[in-house]
Order: structure tokens, then C-alpha cells, then sequence
């Protein structure tokens, strides 16, 4: 025995070990340190996506670079033209008998002949310059038509050096009209098998304007043979004096212009030109004539100008009401000081370069922008831009050819482009479209707004497929069920939740599409039924004598219930069709999708918002119901024996103090399942047709952020527009969810507060 | 039952497998007897990794085992996303073949060239007629260039008007049905080639379902009864009918060896592998001896056995002097 008196209290047994304390100390900073890294990684992330996407908003970074003198035998006021190759390193310049390369590299300027002979009569007349094909097609004083290829080809010394060398060749030369008549404007276009050749001439002092189609018969493999057919005068058919002709590249048309400010477009269908549409670009302005008239990259819009320095854009398309393709006037640019000098075409994207006097502006076809404007400090004769879009050349009245560094990496992006309407080439009126790729002339669309249209329909009609199940099944597990079944019920419906989305998305697409698109009838039978038949159930049970009920035990209750509900499936399964041939019915057969069609004027698609309803609803009713069944059990016990024990019944229980208790933790449920259904790609890209549309019919698809990424980022060729675009995608997505957490986190407190008395 | 080749087949097995062949239509192609005969060479190994087309995937794979036939040191992969991958994966250098069913858009050509100082090279490696499908069961007999864009295209570029249901492309017994389209997606050659010269480079449908493979369109217009799809013919099941094209009504083309050789098919198309090859230096050995096997008679055989048509020998020859120089 020890002697009690003795023992003193020991102060250090009240005092918490060092050890501890450092533990702890060090638990409080390694927690901290972890939430504080988590809220960086997320902000990295977001610094990250907002990183790549920013330079889609920048305009254009232009920089002068050298200037280079034309050699003394060029005289400045014979140039006709500028055309620059690929690679900006090797400009050259037209004039009325020769070519000049101007190097970039101070090597010595190189001059060759057009190859059109000696003399006066030889002289170039007429020259169109054909960016794009690098081509140039020439009239000449005594009524001859040539083309003229431009090949610039990469050289590689030894060294691993690269100059580019350049190359005119003589592709055709031919007598235009009548013999021996100077011709004042020429133009040029092919396509597979035909060529047409246009020209405006002047036959003693009266201009006509005459076309001759070229048939050419290729073979994948041969050389083609070129037939060349009777030519036609078109002088008839226009009014006034003929100023401007364009031909487009495939030979489809000719534009012409006349003195008082009409166009004439002749259509060059299967029976030949035909007049098909004149129009005055400036009918509103005074004066109403016509500067300029140029084709936009792609040949389908005209650039047009007023001496006023009124710029706008006619493109073609099919009129509401028309059934043939005609110009109308779909943009409008900037004011320039006067009528454009100069005009040159970017064959890369929609860009172009105007220029009056000291005036230079860059503008984009698409988003109608100004990239880039300068007053410079000479005047400007003539223009171009490198097939690369990162060089701009200008000539001055002197002959000094000025080059400039173009930085301009994503013209085609913006606000306008990304978010706006957009009224693109070919389309009736302006519009939101996603498609992002095509042919190098095409415009990229690249509106967001279709894409987040269509991320929340499919979250929308996922919710309102899960939210009923999981919400009305995580109330009667957690309340009503007999806790034996419980425990296997969840781990059932949480293994569910463990199922792969492709899993999912590859039943969508290949059973459940065609499924449903024969059954909509019957789905929408047992949507009603099922719902139905389980309330007249419940109010028949509450109805039944407590004998009858006293059979079964409490969370027992759906032994009975069960075959009721597979003989309401069964039935309203069967009844489907019954009800398709009462309701839905088209020509007198039952016909659901001819119905739908027909009296909604909505289009009913195989791969639609449903199925992608009820797959992504599979995906997500577990992740609901097992947050929102753990905040219903979480409700302390005392409270649901005290609700009981003061009369009221399971279901008042229920309702009355259970759900508003829990409300928090559902409502983070509903929220947690939103955002996942928000952010799913696999199901939507496979049981949808990843169609970009802006519709909220049910039987009809979408395309969604995620699923856009997830389709176009292999082709995205890193840095580039589209690449930016994706991310920018990314970064909406972010956002939105960002936004939706925030605004449920504050709703989630707001119910917490409000509940925590009861 | 009167036909002589069928006579000569008695088993019923036989027969069965006849019937099954006569279904597509290579059972007619056969290569050109003046291909070379590939021969192999020694010190070859290595890894080869091919990015791009889908339309040429399962041809690659069938390369791909026949060349590991011959060098078994030789590790291959192939992945087939779609044409507009293999531009990224030849610059990245991911890739030392870029197999594409389109010519490589300006744009692509620059990143490359940014990168290397010189352009990528293209090889002809079998040609396709790109097929306009529609379910077996359609009675459809065929459709003009104009039709088809009137169906696929929201421009109309070729004219005509927009065609929504069966009836409105001249199959007066649909009337009323409507036409579910499908397409590839983007990144697909077949999208940009289809979208070139059908569509004249008008804008798709918006309610043109997107596939990421073609044997995903193919799938899709098989169990679609009134849908149409387009992809390379090689891709061809029992499930689906291609459809005889033309410009004219009275004048439509079926997609065969005869008429895509010619030109005369209107969606003829050479398939593509395009690699990195520095001017004035030959092939590395690993790449160039694939593609010489790609190109020899071994290889064009496989072309037939995927659905394809083979090249003739005067367009291999002068590909391969190309290549060694």
C-alpha cells in the first residue's frame, strides 16, 4: 500500500506531451498546407486554361521590316500588280512586260519576260492577279489571253540553307474575241473538267464583254486534253459601260460592273452563262458607283467599295423564297476615307488588306473587324499579303517595296466569332454554328453559344430523368424501407455508379437508340403509368383495413406493391402501340416519329436528347441517391421518435422533419449530380450525333463542351485557333460549374441556417 | 443458279462463302501483274508509330502484319483518329507515317513546315472511291452530285434545293420519310474530302450526325432504315447499299475499280501516307522499306483484300525513285 500523503500531484501528468503537440502542430500545417495547395492546383488550372485561351482576343501585331527598291528598268507607274510567294521571302512585281522578283534576302533583284512576244502589240493590257493559285492571268494589246504560273519552289543547299526559287512558266496563251482588239479586263476560273475565260475588250472604242468555256477531260492518271468551245458574248445583256469583270476560281460565274454602280452576275450552269442577278451595292449612297469589287478568299463574297470608302460584304446564298443562289448584302466594314486603291486577299483565312492613299487597313470577312490600320508615310500603289499570312508587302508610288512582319495568329477568333451572331458565307441570316474545319477556304465557325446550349440540354433532360428516381428512391430507402434491405439496397445502387460511362454510351448507341426510337409510345405509356399506378396503390393501402395491413410488417410494404408495378410496366409496354395508333397517328397508321414531325415541325432523330436522358440519368442517380440517402439517415434519431411519438405518421415523419433537416446534404446531392452530368463526355459523344444545333427538342441531338473537346482535340495542332477554341470550351465549362457550386454552396448554407433549430 | 461460277462451286459451304464475297465488290479487282515483288533487306528494326486516318486504319494493320511478317524485330502501332491527326503527330514527331484520305490543308502543311523548313512528302498508297451508303433496304437506285449536297449540305452549292425527306430525292414511295443523316466527324479526311467535292466546300447539316469512325456511320445506316452516311468503300457490310453517283440523273456511276480509275466515279480519291522526308536525303531505312512493301505486289493485294482498289505499277515506280533519292 502506498502511503496517500505522500503522492503528490504531478503537474506534468496534466500537461500534453511535446510529442503531441508537435504532432499536432504539425497535422494543423500539413492540413493547411493541403487545402491551401488544392485551391492553388484549381487556380493553377484555371490561370492555365485562361492562358491558352487570351490570345484569341488579341488583334493583329504588325511590324515594318526592310524596304527594297524595284531595279532602274522597272518604271513605277507601269506596275500592274504585286504578288508575294508563301514564304514572304520573294515578292515580285508586274509590269507591262515583265516580272521582277525582289528578294528579301539582298540578293539581286531578277527580271524575266511574260513570254508574249516583242513590241507594242505585246504589251499587257489587262492583269488579274490570282493570289491563291499563284497565277497570273494576262490580256495583252492585241487581243491575246495568257496565264502565267508563278512556282516558287524551297531550294536546300548542302548547309541546310533554304532560298526560294521562283519561276514563271507559260501555261496558255490564247487569242480572246475579236483578233487584234486590246482587252481591259480578264479573269480565269476551273474547276474538274470545265475552264472559263472572261474578258471586257474594247472593239473600236465600244467595250464588250465576251466568255469561252475550256472543257477538260482528266483522268486520275494522264495528262488531260483541253476542248475549247464556242465563245459568248454577254455585251447584250449588260447596261452602260462595263468597268470591272471577276470570274471566280471555279468558273461558276462572272461579275461585272458597269459605270453607274450595277453588278451583273451571269451563272455558268449546265446550260451555259445566264444572266442571273444584278443588284446595286450602294443604291442608299451617294454617289452610288462602284470603287471596287473584289473576291473574298473562297470566291463566294465580294469585297466591295464605294468612292465614299463605304465597305461592304455581298456573299452568296439562297434567298428565303428564291431557289437559286444570288448576292446579297450580308456586312458591313468600317468607313475608309475613300473608294479602296488596292486591294489584297489573305488565301489563308478571311482576311483582307485595303488601302487608300497613306491609309492601310486589315479587316476579317468573318467577324468584320479591323485587325490592323495604319497612315503611313508614303502613298500606296499597290499590296499584298504572304500565302503564310505573316508578311505584308506595300509598294509605294516611288517603286520602293515595303515589307512589313504580320503577327496576327488567330484572326478568325474574338467576341463576335465566339459568342456573337454571325451572318457566314452561303446562310440566309445570321446565325450561331460550330464547325470548326473544312477546306482552306472555308470559314471557320466557331460560335460557343450552340455548344452551351447543347451541354445544358443533355444535363437538363439528364435531370429531370434522375432527379425524381434518385431523390423519391434515396427518401423511401432512408425512411421507409426495413434496414435489412437497406444494407442491399445501397451498395447495389453504389456498384451502379461504378459503371464505366463508355460502357454506358456504347449500350445508348447501339440498344437503347434503336430501342426507343421505335418505342417512344410505350416509354411514355409507362412514364405515366408506373407513377399512377403506385399512388392509387398507396391510397387504396391507406385505405385497407388495419388487418389487411397488419400482415405485413412496416418496410415490408412493396412485397405487395411489386407485382402490381411489373404488371403496370407490362401493361403499359403492351399499350404503347394502342395508344401510338389512337394518338399518334399520320396518314391514318400509328406513326410516332411521322407524328412528331409532322404536328411539331420538330425533326425526330435516332440519336436524341432521351436516350442521352435516361443513359446519363443511369450515371448519375447514383451518385445522387447516395449523397442524398446519407443526409436523410444522418437526421438525428431523437428527432424522428420525437415527430412519431407526438402522433405523426412515417410519412408526415418523413416529409416534415426529415426532408427539411436533410436539405442541405440533398440539395449538395442534386448539385453533385449536375455537375457531373455537366461535365460527362463518353455518353453524349456516342449516343448523340455530336450535332452543334441551337434546339431543345427532346428527339433531336446536341453536341456538348466536353463531347467537343473530346471529338476535335486530336486535330488541333497545338497553339492553333482551334486548339484555343477548345480550351476557351474548357474554360466555360469551369466557369460554369464554378458558378453553379458557389451559388449551391451559398443556397446550402442558406437551408442549413434555416434547418439547424429543427 | 444458272451462272457457270457458281455451278462449279458444289459444296454448300462453298456457296455460302460465294454468296458472302459477291456481296462487295473487290471479288472483280486484281492487282497489276507489273507491281514489284518485295524483297526483303537486312539491318532493319526498329519502332514504327503511324497516326492518322480511320478510313485507312485497317489497311495499315494489314501492312503492319505483313511487314512484321518479314522483320519480326520490327514494332509497329497504328492509331486511326482521323486524317487531321496525323499532321499534328508528323510534327510533333509522334508519328513517322501519317496515313490521310485528304491532301494536307495549307494550314497543317505550315505547322509543319515551321518546324522543319520543308513540306512533308505524300505518297499514293491505294485509291478509294468514297461510297454515299443508305440501308439495304432502300430501293433508291442512285443519286445525282446535286441530290447529295441537297441532302448533306445547309449551302447548297450545287444548286439545287433542300432535300429533307425520301421523297424529295425521287423515291416517291417514301414519301413523307425523313432522311437521317450521318457523317464522320471533323477530324475525319472523308469529312473534308466529302465536304470538298460533294458539298463544293459548302457548310454540313447541322443535323448531320457525327460518327468518330466509319465503321460507326456504316453501323449507323445499317440499323437506320432511312438514313444515309458516306465513307470509304472500303468500309462496305451487307448491311448497307452504296450508291451509283453522277452528275447527271441519267448518267450515275457505281463505285467500282473500273470507274474510280478512270475518273469517271465522281468521288474517286487516292488515300494518302505522307511522311517526313528531308529533301535531297533518301527515306530512313525502317520507313522506306514499309513503304516499298506498302507498294509492292504483297502490299496492293492487301489493299484488295481490305475493300480498296490497288494503284497501277507506272504510279508506284515513279513514287519509289522519289523516295530513295
Amino acid at each position: 500500500m502506498t502511503d496517500q500523503a505522500a503522492v503528490k500531484p504531478n503537474s506534468k501528468r496534466f500537461e500534453t506531451s511535446p510529442l503531441t503537440l508537435w504532432i499536432d502542430w504539425g497535422m494543423t500545417w500539413f492540413i493547411r498546407s493541403g487545402g491551401m495547395a488544392v485551391i492553388i492546383a484549381v487556380f493553377g488550372i484555371f490561370v492555365f486554361i485562361a492562358a491558352q485561351v487570351f490570345p484569341l482576343f488579341l488583334s493583329a501585331d504588325v511590324d515594318p521590316l526592310k524596304t527594297i527598291s524595284v531595279p532602274k528598268e522597272v518604271v513605277p507607274q507601269q506596275i500592274r500588280g504585286l504578288i508575294s510567294d508563301e514564304w514572304g521571302e520573294l515578292p515580285a512585281v508586274l509590269s507591262a512586260n515583265s516580272l521582277t522578283f525582289l528578294p528579301q534576302d539582298d540578293s539581286a533583284p531578277r527580271t524575266v519576260g511574260l513570254d508574249l512576244g516583242e513590241g507594242s502589240a505585246a504589251q499587257v493590257t489587262a492583269s488579274h492577279i490570282d493570289h491563291r493559285g499563284q497565277r497570273i492571268f494576262l490580256g495583252t494589246a492585241d487581243g491575246r489571253f495568257a496565264i502565267r504560273r508563278l512556282s516558287f519552289a524551297p531550294e536546300f543547299k548542302p548547309t541546310g540553307e533554304r532560298t526560294i526559287v521562283g519561276e514563271l512558266k507559260s501555261e496558255l496563251t490564247v487569242p480572246l474575241g475579236t483578233p487584234g482588239k486590246p482587252l481591259l479586263a480578264v479573269g480565269f476560273g476551273e474547276r474538274d473538267g470545265h475552264q472559263l475565260a472572261a474578258a471586257i475588250q474594247d472593239v473600236d472604242g465600244k467595250l464588250a464583254v465576251i466568255a469561252v468555256p475550256f472543257t477538260v477531260k482528266k483522268g486520275l492518271i494522264g495528262p488531260p486534253k483541253v476542248i475549247a468551245e464556242t465563245p459568248i458574248d454577254l455585251t447584250s445583256k449588260i447596261v452602260g459601260k462595263p468597268q470591272r469583270l471577276l470570274v471566280d476560281e471555279r468558273g461558276g460565274s462572272v461579275v461585272v460592273t458597269n459605270d453607274t454602280g450595277t453588278v451583273f452576275y451571269f451563272f455558268n450552269g449546265p446550260d451555259g452563262l445566264e444572266l442571273r442577278q444584278t443588284f446595286r451595292p450602294f443604291e442608299d449612297q451617294q454617289p452610288a458607283t462602284i470603287a471596287s469589287l473584289d473576291y473574298l478568299l473562297g470566291d463566294v463574297s465580294l469585297v466591295v467599295t464605294s468612292p465614299a470608302g463605304v465597305n461592304r460584304l455581298f456573299s452568296l446564298y439562297v434567298k428565303p423564297g428564291s431557289e437559286v443562289r444570288e448576292f446579297g448584302h450580308t456586312k458591313d466594314f468600317a468607313k475608309l476615307d475613300a473608294g479602296a486603291e488596292t486591294f489584297a486577299p489573305s488565301v489563308r483565312n478571311k482576311c483582307f488588306l485595303l488601302t487608300v492613299g497613306n491609309e492601310v487597313s486589315l479587316r476579317h470577312g468573318t467577324s468584320t473587324t479591323t485587325r490592323w490600320e495604319k497612315h503611313l508615310e508614303f502613298p500606296i500603289s499597290h499590296s499584298a499579303i504572304s500565302g503564310k499570312y505573316h508578311r505584308i508587302f506595300l509598294l509605294d508610288d516611288q517603286g520602293t517595296l515595303h515589307s512589313y512582319n504580320l503577327d496576327d495568329p488567330h484572326p478568325e477568333a474574338g467576341m463576335t466569332a465566339l459568342f456573337g451572331k454571325v451572318w457566314y458565307e452561303g446562310s440566309d441570316a445570321p446565325n450561331y454554328v460550330y464547325q470548326s474545319s473544312g477546306t482552306d477556304d472555308s470559314e471557320a465557325k466557331l460560335s460557343m453559344v450552340p455548344l452551351l446550349l447543347g451541354s445544358l440540354k443533355g444535363t437538363l433532360y439528364a435531370m429531370l430523368f434522375a432527379l425524381p428516381i434518385a431523390i423519391l428512391g434515396a427518401l423511401y430507402t432512408a425512411e421507409f424501407m426495413h434496414p435489412r434491405f437497406k444494407s442491399i439496397v445501397k451498395p447495389v445502387v453504389e456498384i451502379m455508379a461504378s459503371l464505366p460511362s463508355v460502357v454506358l454510351g456504347f449500350m445508348a448507341a447501339i440498344w437503347l437508340a434503336p430501342l426507343i426510337e421505335e418505342k417512344v409510345p410505350s416509354i411514355l405509356m409507362v412514364g405515366l403509368m408506373v407513377p399512377t399506378c403506385a399512388i392509387l396503390f398507396g391510397y387504396f393501402w391507406s385505405k385497407a383495413s388495419p388487418s389487411v395491413r397488419s400482415h405485413i410488417r412496416p418496410g415490408y410494404e412493396y412485397l405487395y406493391y411489386l407485382p402490381i408495378l411489373v404488371v403496370s410496366i407490362v401493361a403499359a409496354w403492351s399499350l404503347g402501340p394502342v395508344l401510338e395508333s389512337i394518338c399518334f397517328t399520320y396518314n391514318g397508321q400509328g406513326d410516332f416519329r411521322q407524328w412528331w414531325r409532322n404536328s411539331t415541325g420538330l425533326p425526330f432523330e435516332q440519336r436524341n436528347s432521351l436516350v442521352v436522358g435516361v443513359m446519363m440519368g443511369f450515371a448519375v442517380i447514383p451518385i445522387i441517391f447516395t449523397i442524398a440517402e446519407d443526409a436523410m439517415s444522418n437526421v438525428p434519431p431523437a428527432l424522428r421518435s420525437a415527430s412519431l411519438a407526438l402522433g405523426a405518421s412515417r410519412w408526415q415523419t418523413a416529409m416534415r422533419v426529415v426532408l427539411p433537416t436533410a436539405s442541405a446534404g440533398i440539395f449538395s446531392a442534386i448539385m453533385i449530380g449536375f455537375g457531373r452530368a455537366i461535365g460527362e463526355t463518353m455518353i453524349v459523344v456516342m449516343a448523340t450525333g455530336n450535332t452543334a444545333i441551337m434546339s431543345m427538342n427532346i428527339f433531336d441531338g446536341m453536341r456538348t463542351l466536353s463531347a467537343n473537346i473530346a471529338v476535335e482535340l486530336p486535330e488541333a495542332a497545338v497553339h492553333s485557333t482551334l486548339f484555343r477554341t477548345l480550351f476557351l470550351g474548357a474554360l466555360l465549362l469551369f466557369l460554369l460549374t464554378f458558378l453553379i457550386n458557389t451559388v449551391a454552396e451559398l443556397l446550402r448554407q442558406h437551408l442549413r441556417e434555416k434547418y439547424k433549430t429543427v | 443458279m444458272t451462272s457457270p461460277i457458281r455451278a462449279a462451286f458444289a459444296a454448300p459451304v462453298a456457296a455460302v462463302l460465294f454468296s458472302f464475297t459477291t456481296g462487295t465488290i473487290q471479288a472483280a479487282v486484281s492487282v497489276d501483274e507489273k507491281l514489284p515483288v518485295y524483297a526483303t533487306v537486312s539491318g532493319v528494326s526498329g519502332n514504327l508509330n503511324s497516326v492518322g486516318s480511320d478510313t485507312l486504319n485497317n489497311l495499315m494493320t494489314y501492312w503492319a502484319e505483313g511487314f512484321q511478317a518479314a522483320y519480326p524485330s520490327v514494332n509497329i502501332q497504328i492509331e486511326g483518329k482521323g486524317s487531321g491527326t496525323a499532321p499534328t503527330a508528323l510534327t510533333e514527331a509522334i508519328a513517322q507515317l501519317g496515313p490521310m484520305s485528304r491532301e494536307m490543308k495549307a494550314n497543317e502543311m505550315d505547322a509543319f513546315e515551321k518546324k522543319y523548313g520543308y513540306k512533308p512528302t505524300a505518297i499514293k498508297v491505294a485509291i478509294d472511291a468514297l461510297a454515299v451508303f443508305v440501308h439495304k433496304d432502300n430501293p433508291i437506285k442512285g443519286l445525282t452530285l446535286a441530290q447529295v449536297d441537297s441532302i448533306f449540305s445547309s449551302t447548297f452549292k450545287r444548286g439545287g434545293k433542300n432535300i429533307d425527306t425520301w421523297d424529295k430525292a425521287g423515291l416517291a414511295e417514301w414519301a413523307g420519310k425523313p432522311i437521317s443523316i450521318y457523317g464522320r466527324n471533323s477530324a475525319s479526311g472523308t469529312y473534308g474530302f466529302f465536304k470538298e467535292h460533294t458539298l463544293s466546300k459548302g457548310d454540313y447539316k447541322a443535323t448531320v450526325k457525327e460518327q468518330a469512325g466509319s465503321s460507326g456511320v456504316v453501323q449507323g445506316v445499317a440499323s437506320d432504315l432511312t438514313s444515309i452516311g458516306y465513307s470509304g468503300i472500303g468500309y462496305v457490310t451487307s448491311g448497307v447499299k452504296a450508291l451509283p453517283l453522277g452528275e447527271k440523273a441519267d448518267k450515275l456511276i457505281s463505285p467500282d475499280y473500273e470507274h474510280a480509275l478512270s475518273g469517271e466515279y465522281p468521288l474517286s480519291r487516292f488515300l494518302l501516307v505522307y511522311v517526313n522526308k528531308k529533301p535531297g536525303q533518301p527515306l530512313d531505312t525502317l520507313t522506306l522499306e514499309f513503304v516499298k512493301f506498302v507498294l509492292s505486289k504483297a502490299g496492293q493485294e492487301m489493299v484488295v483484300k481490305d475493300g480498296y482498289f490497288p494503284l497501277p505499277s507506272e504510279a508506284v515506280s515513279e513514287m519509289i525513285g522519289h523516295l530513295s533519292k
